[in-house]
């Protein structure tokens, strides 16, 4: 290393040093920022507990989650690896540092954090999208992991996630569709949505969300179907009524023990 | 930011409760498409806005272009004095951050830090997003004011799942 070469590299050295601050937040924690930016150029921070734990405060979770892709976060195939390869561990919504041992484990924490959400694309809502299918995974999701006595204890989340998540059945040339994944395997659930559509429109998706059961039982007579709906009485008169010959059982959302219902008709096998 | 109204696509927003988080106040806002037609195709049609929970410095807006730096965002706390972009100095403060092309530093845009009359300190999530829509000038359709979303009560007897 010649003279200009040492001065420069000191500059870097002292500039990367330099920017490295903390300040006190709350919960009693300090907040460590680094120069490391992350996905969104701010700099990343980190924060240590009162009890000497480092960790990410929920920020990296929460984020996916406001992007609207913890699913494809839960099923990342990477995600072990990629925890074992940046020092990190999941603690409930947190990803916390794993390995104390060395300030090089604790860099690769950092590093890992701040890349972490440029690995999902975020799925913003537009104007086209109908939101209530989401609205009803996010709830059911939601009462299964908080709500729901009969749920694990080891990785609740990803439970959940697997039993929200939408399902396709191939038969013989065709593939039918379940809006979740109950665990009994002969159950269907059907989300009926298009509530502000026209009258047309309502009854087309009624409809089309009828045909999977029917298919479905050609060959499977045990199979159910329920279908969530946020109020009935929106829905033509025709519709409602073949809807309730059909399905084994109706959620109204309207109603706030629904959730807990469907969260049942999900969960139970 | 000199577009007005900005419009909020996939409608109104609403706040949700954050299905990591044990906080009570915890909030996760959805990500929702931001039309803009001022900003060029390949900002404006990923442009999103969207806010998180941090367990140590509470709720975050942010409205960015996916894959590139923040255009806004909104903080429920600072940590430590800053200036405001009133010249005020102030502590822990709710505020607005922005870039700042006109007063760059060593090149790179600087930051900005409104802090409007409708923030005031400890204020929930709700009302800061709300200020937050009136100061932009962002429209979603909405008539009613922004509500925080109803607490969750855990079932007694499995407290210990969440230790």
């Amino acid at each position: 290393m010649n003279k200009n070469q040492d001065a420069l590299f000191s500059k870097i050295k002292e500039a990367i040093c330099n920017s490295i601050e903390y300040s006190l937040v709350r919960k009693n924690a300090i907040k460590v920022t680094t120069p490391y930016l992350d996905w969104m150029g701010a700099p990343v921070s980190i924060y240590i507990t009162e009890e000497g734990h480092i960790t990410d405060g929920g920020q990296t979770l929460n984020q996916i989650s406001s992007l609207r892709a913890n699913e494809d976060f839960e099923f990342w195939p990477y995600k072990i690896d990629y925890f074992e390869r940046y020092n990190i561990q999941q603690i409930r919504g947190s990803l916390d540092l794993c390995y104390l041992d060395s300030p090089e484990g604790i860099l690769k924490y950092v590093q890992g954090i701040s890349r972490l959400p440029t690995f999902f694309e975020a799925k913003p809502i537009s104007d086209t999208e109908d939101k209530f299918p989401q609205t009803v995974r996010r709830a059911i999701l939601d009462t299964l992991i908080n709500d729901y006595p009969e749920r694990p204890r080891d990785d609740p989340i990803g439970w959940a996630l697997n039993l929200t998540k939408p399902r396709s059945i191939k038969l013989d040339g065709i593939t039918i569709h379940s809006d979740m994944s109950p665990s009994n395997k002969n159950r269907l659930m059907q989300i009926i949505s298009h509530a502000n559509s026209s009258t047309s429109d309502k009854r087309q998706h009624i409809a089309s969300k009828l045909l999977d059961p029917l298919l479905w039982r050609r060959v499977n007579p045990q199979v159910e179907m329920f279908a969530v709906v946020y109020d009935l009485s929106k829905y033509p008169n025709e519709s409602q009524s073949l809807l309730k010959q059909e399905a084994d059982g109706i959620f109204e959302m309207k109603n706030e023990p629904a959730k807990i219902r469907v969260a049942e008709a999900v969960a139970d096998a | 930011m000199g577009e007005s109204p900005k419009v909020i696509e996939g409608g109104p927003l609403e706040l949700t409760q954050c299905p990591y988080c044990s906080d009570e106040d915890a909030v996760n806002l959805d990500a929702h498409k931001v039309s803009s037609d001022i900003l060029p195709n390949h900002y404006a049609d990923k442009l999103h806005i969207s806010g998180y929970y941090v367990e140590y410095e509470g709720f975050k807006i942010y409205v960015k272009p996916d894959g590139f730096d923040y255009l806004l965002m909104a903080h429920q706390s600072h940590s430590g004095p800053f200036r405001a972009a009133d010249g005020r100095k102030l502590e822990d403060h709710p505020h607005f951050h922005e870039l700042d092309f006109f007063h760059r530093i060593n090149g790179a845009p600087g930051t900005r830090r409104p802090v409007p009359a409708s923030l005031w300190a400890n204020m929930n999530s709700a009302e800061l997003l709300e200020a937050f829509l009136n100061h932009y000038y962002f429209s979603d359709g909405r008539l009613n004011a922004i509500e925080m979303p109803l607490k969750r009560a855990l079932q007694k007897g499995l407290e210990e799942f969440y230790e």
